[in-house]
């Protein structure tokens, strides 16, 4: 492990810009390109939106989110103590949603699935929900970097 | 606030910068379909194209909106530009349902001519 961070906070939605611009600080030394720093504030984004939104269900509890690099390999755990996912292999196919009324696209683990390399949702009715995601970023090539 | 809405003729033009996610999303969406109601609009011109980040919150924001607008026989187009969002609308097939423009002014000229071409 080359380095590692961790944070807690309220599960209020202002807190989602929190949790992306971290997470954006934390892989600023990798230096990843433009496309894999939105892929991965999106998906961070979709994950902590799905603690608040779900987990929590517009109640309080904290969110937790870890993250560590290994090379060029970023992983990041985020977690909640909410409600928990019934059937995890429904809430994960593409346009599945629990809240249809509020306009939720249900397209959140898709993203993820898309965006990220590896993603693991572990979850316990009552208990909650992690979700683990990893991305190798691209190297970029020297060009780049030349501006 | 990273987001503006200005109305121009029977066309809202809701521009939202940097991040748009759930929190932005839920603001906007009353703000938009408060004028909606009031103010006899018939289309919606969603500017995305200086977004950096739009999650699938945006997607929910767009295609409630579109319902609405729809109901009354208007149009919903989207400016991306160079956007990140691009990649999040085309996996959601938003991308077949939207017209989609470069630039704010290509997009209102379209709007404004099926209403009055």
């Amino acid at each position: 492990m080359n380095n590692y961070m961790s944070i807690r906070f309220k599960s209020v939605s202002e807190n989602e810009a929190l949790a992306r611009a971290s997470i954006a600080s934390f892989v600023s030394s990798m230096n990843p390109s433009i496309e894999d720093l939105a892929d991965i504030k999106t998906s961070i984004s979709e994950a902590v939106t799905n603690c608040i939104v779900h987990g929590y269900d517009g109640g309080v509890g904290m969110v937790e989110m870890s993250a560590y690099t290994e090379g060029k390999k970023l992983t990041v755990k985020i977690t909640d103590k909410g409600k928990g996912i019934h059937n995890i292999e429904q809430a994960r196919e593409p346009l599945f949603t629990s809240k249809p009324e509020a306009e939720r696209s249900g397209m959140g683990f898709t993203i993820m699935e898309s965006f990220m390399d590896n993603i693991k949702v572990i979850s316990q009715v009552g208990k909650g929900t992690t979700v683990i995601m990893s991305k190798v970023l691209t190297q970029k090539m020297e060009c780049d970097d030349a501006g | 606030m990273s987001e503006s809405i200005e109305i121009r003729g029977s066309t809202l033009v809701f521009t939202v910068m940097g991040e748009l996610d759930d929190h932005v999303a839920v603001r906007s969406r009353d703000r938009i379909d408060n004028l909606l109601m009031t103010k006899g609009i018939k289309n919606i011109v969603f500017d995305l194209s200086e977004l950096c980040m739009m999650d699938s919150a945006g997607i929910g924001l767009i295609i409630g909106r579109y319902r609405i607008i729809k109901e009354n026989g208007g149009d919903v187009v989207l400016v991306i530009g160079n956007s990140p969002a691009k990649k999040v609308l085309k996996m959601s097939g938003l991308l077949k349902i939207f017209k989609t423009y470069d630039t704010l002014d290509s997009a209102l000229t379209a709007v404004e001519k099926r209403v009055y071409g």
